[in-house]
């Protein structure tokens, strides 16, 4: 009903009305249920009863056949669809019957896992409470930790834990690994990328122990919608996948609105600030009733939002405690206590980062924000799954910011719909991150003559090893020789071995996080601001001989953006590609780069507001790139600056749209532009990426190359500025003034024919 | 490109390979032979000691009449197994590295029994990593029968990393269920506080009177054992085995050590925290007369150290304990004159209100007690809420009183 006067309110209002690229009607959706399957123990079905639950969706219904009959599953689920059941039952069932079963749930972050363990503590003590649920992280005191090895029957943990903390410790956790049955790892696509290869590493690392040990569990993992489910399940944990993605539970009609602020400077491509629309939006939904979610882009819009919000309502007299913010860092308590009061309809309106995103049930509303696209397509359906509860009418905003992916997903929604999201990808045989591995797993069991670890030859590996003294050969097994332990030295999150710490001095000195020894002089030089957890920290010292970067907490209104002096050597061509007007390769590259000077970027308007040297030595770093180059006698008298500014804008161009294909920031791949490259003789762009060894991105992008030409074409075109702006082609000061002109021709050029 | 050169990139830890002119085979080094079992084989030094040999200020024997009674007394718990030396082993561990987790491995176990008038020493050694299991099953033989283990520092790290070695060898069936007496935790009671460290070392430096010659520092001892391993050069390990020798027999006098002083009576020993530690230990098994003895000594020699404060509390206890309200009267607001005491405050507070019938007094102490709770913050709040439904409950008394002594 009040979502109906929302709807009527944005037609009625001019200013809004304006803004409104398009809107759709997303049809009601029928649940499809089946009963309760037979096999489960009387126990767990008489639970179920009582939670009246008396039929399950028919994607619960598939994945629990599956498991029965011994299958490793992927589960795609949407927001809210009942996901957890789909390995709670399974797990439980298997308890039931054998006390000795033993499960581990793999979540991505702590919080989630203490969410879910507060749900599994309510099953079992529904279920005569003897089945014991732990979590087990870095805040588990010392006491407990015994009893969970002995007796936890469902270990919940992280993948960092499991790195470091259980499997080098494999003998404690004997009575866990011999009676294994399931690994549940839940939010399966947020482990892709760096962090996803070494995962994929670590749960080699745990097939190797669970062998040891002679079990062979069940694999269950849950995703939000991706392009690959199937495909990343079984990169990621070694074992054949069946994907369950028929989703069961209904789903009332949605409107889904694309929103695009107007623009106020059409010269420098400045749009409204989407946070002040969003704002405005907000203010509408909540005071027509609307229970709405708002999601901003960092913790800092976050504070603004609640802040601004609650000043309306306290100004037209309703209470400004109806409207909350709902972040990463709140305890398990703080949420159940905001779970609650919006069941009960006292909280109208909360405002919330992308920690909602990652599966932390808050049940649905009424409305949904979206300040800015989220990046992926898999987190925008993710939010907008937000709203919509039970049958009746919801409505999603998508709400752009000025940034070229944004507007091209504001300006093609139909591209938004229709396509079937990223895919996650992840490299685990990527040698810096295997080869990490491959010395832990030495560390926890001797490797033996004609064992296999990832798709390079093991063997050299180890004979490699072996030479440099760090293992030993005796007969046919390698034996770890070394005081070290090597997992304290690799952190999951990021690719080399080699760190710099992040010190914040703030309060306490604590460690806040690492970044590698190349992204360190782009990410933590001295006067950088540096982003973790959504905050702002200011790099006050760079210590870069011990490794150390000390760091203030900030709040100011612009980033830093360091600018590199780049030199690219294609080492080896995997593939390549000549066509008459393009050549498009990809490969391994040698990149050195020494950072020069840094500029302070604002936000929202990409405003140039100052600048500073940065002086640290050259990196040199080994990684994949994907290149395209057009042919040099299509050139022939063409200015110089002309063809400059041509790659510059098309690189910009294609370093944003690419997170498009990859499910990855944009920060995670680097462009060079060379007028004549070394190695091609020709103009060329490449697109490094950013981690040692690389993730598969730039075969993806050799892949894709037409669909990303064309998708960077569209963005220019769609771009309402007359000549180049930072919205398409990147701010006048790189490309000059026809920027925008000379990027049209370079990809006229190369996309001239057949593409 | 090759693999190998793309390794090297990466992975650019070299550690320099041992080089050796002339390798001597352990058996001309060391008093030593292979020993086979049905799972290979592995290398054992057997030495004996007179049980007159002296190591620092005591000699072997001087441990002899060690009896149950003196070991749970100690330990301040009943023990499973009482202590029999000769259904006892000491035992000590050299291993590949200071952390657990399975890829830390034991190289060599030193076994120390007595039997007969000398003392034995056997030294286990894995010559190498294929050695593990006939070693582990080689020293699961010795174990058979033993009733006690003794060890230093083995109930957190020896002990423990010797049964991840039985998992991984898939032995744990046929390990023995043996009390643990850790001769760490034991020392840490007498002398924790007084010492910078507890560790063996410093123990023999400041405690037995033994100093080592030409010891291998223990944190060399992993590469060493690897250089071993590269070159087998046996006279790399002789540093090893003597520094395995030294904390075995600094075990076993340590153990006279800490008899003698549970034998001793208060008058005969001068040290503070020596006395300290007995008082403890006596009151905890209730010998209240004893207990008393010790403490009241180690007040008297503690003259005005940070220890004197931990006594005097220690003394408090034990005073209320056997109803000496006076003594703990004193000692209490002695405390207090030195430090500001929580708990102190609140025992004097319930001192005067049940005891003594000293109301106002009750509430001086309960208010001090009180406002030092509200100083340390959050972390006292419980503590402070006591203190609040104390004063209040004072109050009510003190009102009642007021109006009892006005009425009559
Ligand atoms: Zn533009």
């Amino acid at each position: 009903m009040s979502v109906q006067k929302v709807l009527e309110e944005l037609e009625k209002n001019k200013g809004l009305q304006s803004n409104i690229i398009a809107r759709f009607r997303l049809p009601q959706r029928k649940g499809s249920y089946e009963s309760i399957p037979d096999f489960l123990d009387e126990r767990l079905k008489g639970l179920l009863k009582k939670k009246n639950i008396d039929r399950v969706y028919s994607h619960q219904a598939q994945a629990l056949e599956m498991v029965q009959a011994g299958r490793d599953i992927v589960v795609v689920t949407p927001t809210a669809s009942g996901k957890t059941l789909c390995y709670n039952l399974p797990v439980l069932n298997s308890i039931l019957k054998n006390q000795e079963v033993r499960a581990l749930y793999l979540f991505p972050t702590k919080a989630l896992a203490q969410d879910q363990v507060a749900e599994l503590i309510r099953w079992s003590e529904d279920l005569g409470g003897w089945i014991k649920t732990y979590t087990y992280d870095g805040d588990t005191p010392a006491e407990v930790r015994r009893s969970i090895r002995m007796a936890g029957s469902i270990v919940v943990t992280n993948p960092d834990m499991l790195h470091s903390g259980i499997l080098p410790h494999h003998t404690k956790w004997m009575r866990l690994f011999e009676n294994l049955e399931y690994v549940v790892i839940d939010e399966l696509h947020t482990y892709r990328g760096v962090f996803g290869s070494h995962v994929a590493n670590v749960l080699r690392r745990l097939h190797r122990i669970c062998e040891f040990y002679g079990s062979q569990p069940r694999i269950i993992c849950t995703s939000a919608t991706i392009a690959n489910p199937g495909q990343h399940g079984e990169k990621l944990t070694g074992r054949d996948m069946v994907v369950i993605d028929e989703n069961g539970s209904p789903q009332g009609p949605r409107e889904l609105i694309f929103y695009n602020p107007p623009v106020v400077n059409a010269a420098l491509g400045i749009r409204r600030s989407s946070l002040l629309e969003a704002q405005k939006l907000a203010k509408e939904f909540i005071k027509a009733g609307v229970q709405t979610i708002v999601f901003a882009r960092s913790r800092l819009q976050t504070e603004i939002l609640i802040t601004y919000l609650r000043r309306i309502f306290n100004k037209v007299g309703q209470e400004g405690e109806k409207i909350r913010g709902y972040r990463g860092g709140y305890l398990p308590r703080q949420r159940r206590e905001i779970e609650r009061d919006l069941r009960q309809g006292k909280i109208k309106g909360v405002v919330s980062t992308n920690a909602l995103e990652l599966g932390i049930d808050i049940g649905t509303l009424s409305g949904a924000i979206l300040t800015g696209y989220p990046g992926t397509i898999a987190s925008t359906w993710q939010q907008v799954g937000r709203a919509g509860r039970g049958s009746s009418l919801s409505i999603a905003v998508i709400v752009a910011s000025s940034s070229p992916l944004d507007q091209f997903i504001i300006n093609n929604p139909s591209y938004f719909l229709e396509r079937a999201t990223e895919s996650a990808l992840i490299n685990p045989d990527n040698l810096v991150i295997l080869i990490s591995h491959i010395k832990c797993a030495a560390f926890e069991l001797p490797f033996q003559e004609g064992e296999e670890f990832g798709a390079h030859p093991l063997e050299e590996i180890l004979e490699y090893l072996t030479e440099k003294n760090i293992l030993r050969k005796v007969q046919d097994r390698w034996f770890w020789m070394s005081e070290q332990y090597p997992a304290d030295d690799i952190s999951l999150r990021s690719a080399s071995a080699d760190n710099f710490v992040i010190i914040d001095k703030t309060k306490n000195a604590r460690v806040i996080g690492e970044v590698d020894r190349f992204s360190a002089q782009m990410l933590i030089h001295e006067g950088a601001i540096y982003i973790h957890e959504s905050k702002q920290y200011h790099i006050d010292r760079l210590d870069y001989d011990q490794e150390k970067a000390y760091a203030r907490e900030v709040e100011v209104d612009y980033y830093t953006d360091a600018n590199m002096a780049v030199d690219l050597k294609v080492l080896d061509v995997f593939a390549s590609d000549k066509r008459e007007q393009v050549n498009r390769a990809y490969g391994e590259v040698m990149v050195a780069a020494r950072a020069t000077v840094y500029k302070k970027i604002k936000f929202y308007s990409h405003e140039n507001v100052g600048w500073g040297d940065i002086n640290l030595p050259q990196e040199e770093m080994h990684t994949l790139a994907y290149w395209l180059s057009l042919p040099a006698c299509r050139v022939q008298g063409k200015d110089k600056d002309l063809i400059q500014s041509a790659l510059m804008g098309t690189a910009n161009l294609l370093q944003n749209i690419a997170p498009l294909e990859l499910m990855c920031d944009p920060g995670d791949i680097r462009v060079l532009a060379q007028v004549k490259s070394p190695f091609t003789g020709e103009p060329t762009i490449y697109l490094y990426e950013r981690y040692p060894g690389g993730v598969g991105f730039s075969e993806k992008l050799f892949d894709c190359h037409d669909r990303l030409l064309q998708q960077v074409k569209q963005v220019l075109r769609d771009c309402s500025c007359p000549r180049g702006c930072p919205s398409c082609v990147g701010p006048m000061e790189e490309v000059g003034e026809k920027g925008k002109d000379n990027a049209l021709w370079f990809l006229q050029e190369v996309m001239d024919s057949g593409a | 490109m090759e693999l190998k050169e793309r390794l090297a990139r990466i992975e650019d830890m070299n550690r320099p390979t041992q080089v050796v002119d002339r390798k001597s085979p352990l058996e001309e080094i060391l008093p030593g032979q292979e020993v086979k079992n049905p799972l290979g084989s592995c290398f054992v030094v057997t030495s004996s000691f007179p049980v007159g040999y002296k190591h620092g200020f005591y000699s072997l024997q001087d441990i002899s009449p060690v009896c149950p009674q003196a070991m749970s007394f100690l330990t301040g718990k009943e023990l499973q197994k009482p202590l029999h030396l000769h259904h006892a082993v000491f035992l000590d561990t050299e291993t590949t590295g200071l952390g657990s987790g399975a890829g830390t491995y034991v190289f060599m176990v030193g076994l120390g029994f007595f039997a007969g008038h000398s003392f034995t020493l056997k030294q286990y050694l894995m010559r190498d990593y294929d050695e593990e299991p006939s070693f582990l099953y080689q020293l699961l033989q010795e174990l058979k029968g033993v009733e006690t283990l003794i060890t230093f520092n083995g109930r957190a790290f020896d002990w423990p990393l010797l049964n991840t070695r039985f998992t991984m060898a898939r032995m744990t069936q046929a390990v023995p269920k043996m009390e643990n007496i850790d001769l760490l935790s034991l020392a840490r009671k007498f002398w924790r506080g007084w010492l910078t460290s507890c560790s063996l070392n410093s123990l023999e430096n400041n405690i037995l009177g033994f100093k080592r010659a030409n010891d291998i520092p223990g944190a060399e001892i992993p590469q060493r054992y690897f250089d071993y391993l590269q070159t087998k050069d046996g006279k790399l390990l002789e540093d090893i085995f003597s520094h395995n020798v030294f904390d075995i027999l600094s075990m076993v006098v340590l153990l006279s050590h800490l008899y003698s002083l549970g034998r001793a009576e208060a008058g005969e020993i001068i040290c503070p925290w020596e006395n300290f530690a007995l008082g403890k230990l006596h009151e905890a098994r209730n010998n209240y007369e004893k207990a008393r003895s010790f403490l009241e000594k180690a007040y008297m020699l503690a003259g005005k150290s940070s220890l004197a404060t931990k006594i005097m509390k220690q003394l408090g206890a034990l005073y209320k304990r056997i109803g000496e309200w006076e003594k703990a009267e004193k000692i209490w607001l002695a405390v207090v004159a030195k430090e500001e005491s929580v708990s102190t405050f609140e025992e004097l507070a319930k001192l005067y209100e049940h005891r003594k019938k000293d109301l106002e007094s009750a509430k001086y102490a309960a208010r001090r007690g009180l406002s030092i709770c509200l100083q340390k913050g959050y972390s006292a709040m419980d503590r402070a809420e006591d203190f609040e439904y104390r004063l209040a409950r004072l109050e009510r008394k003190l009102k009642k009183r007021r109006t009892a002594s006005f009425n009559s």
